[in-house]
């Protein structure tokens, strides 16, 4: 949930900590297996300064672990499109929502791809248009996030 | 001709809470002079200058900024004030952020900090909204002592460690200040 300044009034606040990978460890449901989450969504209550701010930080919390590459790419493009139009640049923190390249929006593939080499350290196959090394997990469309054991369906 | 820069400016005056009957407890801001502002800020060993969306509304304060910024305090960009870098061509040290995690991340002693390099010992806030503002201040008065909390806004900002004086209504005076804080900075 995304509120206004005033909101402070209400004496909440429910961050995560997105610098600490340890509080971002999700079970698997499909084998009970722990898995390591990119930190969305990173906020149940944000408070947003202005509008443009909420814009941004709405698109950014859509974002959820159990996304296929088809809606991580429509939710990325979302995120990165209103950040360049209201806050002038692309979000400093879009390549840890990235697991694969169809994730990654149509519109800036080339760019990204070559940022993540240069910038982040990915190693990228060109020809067959794939990351070796880099991203957090692998793209997986039916995996099953939850944090409930018993929600587990069966144990390996 | 142009008018002589404003000297001498007293931000130690009408240190009043903005908003009508703000008083949190008995541990209030004081007010200090620009010259003595800049002093303590230089002396800082990890200082970090916040600023937000209303430097929109006062542009002049955005070069202001960029010049403390460029004496190698890093800023953090929140609200959308990060385009206002963006179109001035600054953005060496300029770190996009909400102020609301921000600040949540300024109460951990463990947090490494925009840059990695570690937490801050000293915030410096301006352009940011008044009562956010105040509410982030209380946030880190009650859970992080460590650090020491500067407004440089034209606000008295009630639960600050240093603050200026109303100077709401004096923009004049406002701006003089900002550049006794940043010549003494750079003495």
């Amino acid at each position: 949930m995304v509120v206004q300044p005033h909101s402070v009034m209400y004496r909440r606040s429910f961050m995560g900590r997105h610098d600490k990978p340890e509080d971002w460890m999700v079970i698997d449901a499909r084998d009970g297996k722990m898995q390591q989450i990119e930190p969305a969504p990173e906020a149940m209550l944000y408070i947003a300064e202005t509008m443009e701010e909420a814009m941004t930080e709405m698109a950014k919390l859509c974002l959820r672990p159990s996304d296929n590459s088809m809606g991580r790419m429509i939710k990325l493009t979302h995120w990165c499109e209103i950040s360049e139009k209201y806050l002038g640049s692309l979000p400093p923190d879009w390549h840890e929502y990235v697991r694969a390249v169809p994730d990654l929006p149509l519109k800036w593939r080339d760019q990204m791809m070559k940022e993540l080499e240069a910038k982040h350290g990915w190693k990228v196959d060109w020809k067959a248009k794939k990351f070796i090394s880099g991203p957090l997990r692998p793209a997986d469309v039916s995996f099953d996030p939850t944090n409930i054991p018993r929600k587990i369906r069966a144990k390996k | 001709m142009a008018a002589e820069p404003k000297k001498g400016i007293d931000t130690t005056k009408n240190p009043i809470p903005f908003e009508m009957a703000q008083i949190p407890g008995p541990e209030m801001a004081k007010t200090y002079l620009p010259k003595v502002m800049g002093a303590i800020i230089k002396k800082a060993k990890r200082p970090l200058l916040v600023v937000g969306a209303e430097l929109f509304d006062d542009p002049v304060m955005f070069d202001k900024v960029i010049e403390i910024g460029k004496m190698g305090i890093p800023i953090a960009a929140t609200a959308h004030s990060m385009k206002g870098f963006v179109e001035r061509g600054y953005i060496d040290n300029v770190y996009m952020t909400g102020l609301h995690p921000l600040t949540s991340y300024l109460r951990f002693e463990d947090w490494k900090g925009l840059d990695g390099k570690g937490q801050y010992d000293l915030v410096i806030f301006t352009g940011i909204f008044y009562k956010f503002a105040n509410a982030m201040f209380s946030a880190l008065k009650n859970f992080n002592r460590n650090i020491k909390r500067v407004s440089i806004d034209r606000y008295y900002h009630v639960n600050a460690d240093m603050t200026f004086g109303n100077l709401a209504f004096e923009s004049d005076n406002y701006h003089a200040a900002i550049d006794e804080l940043i010549a003494a900075m750079k003495k």
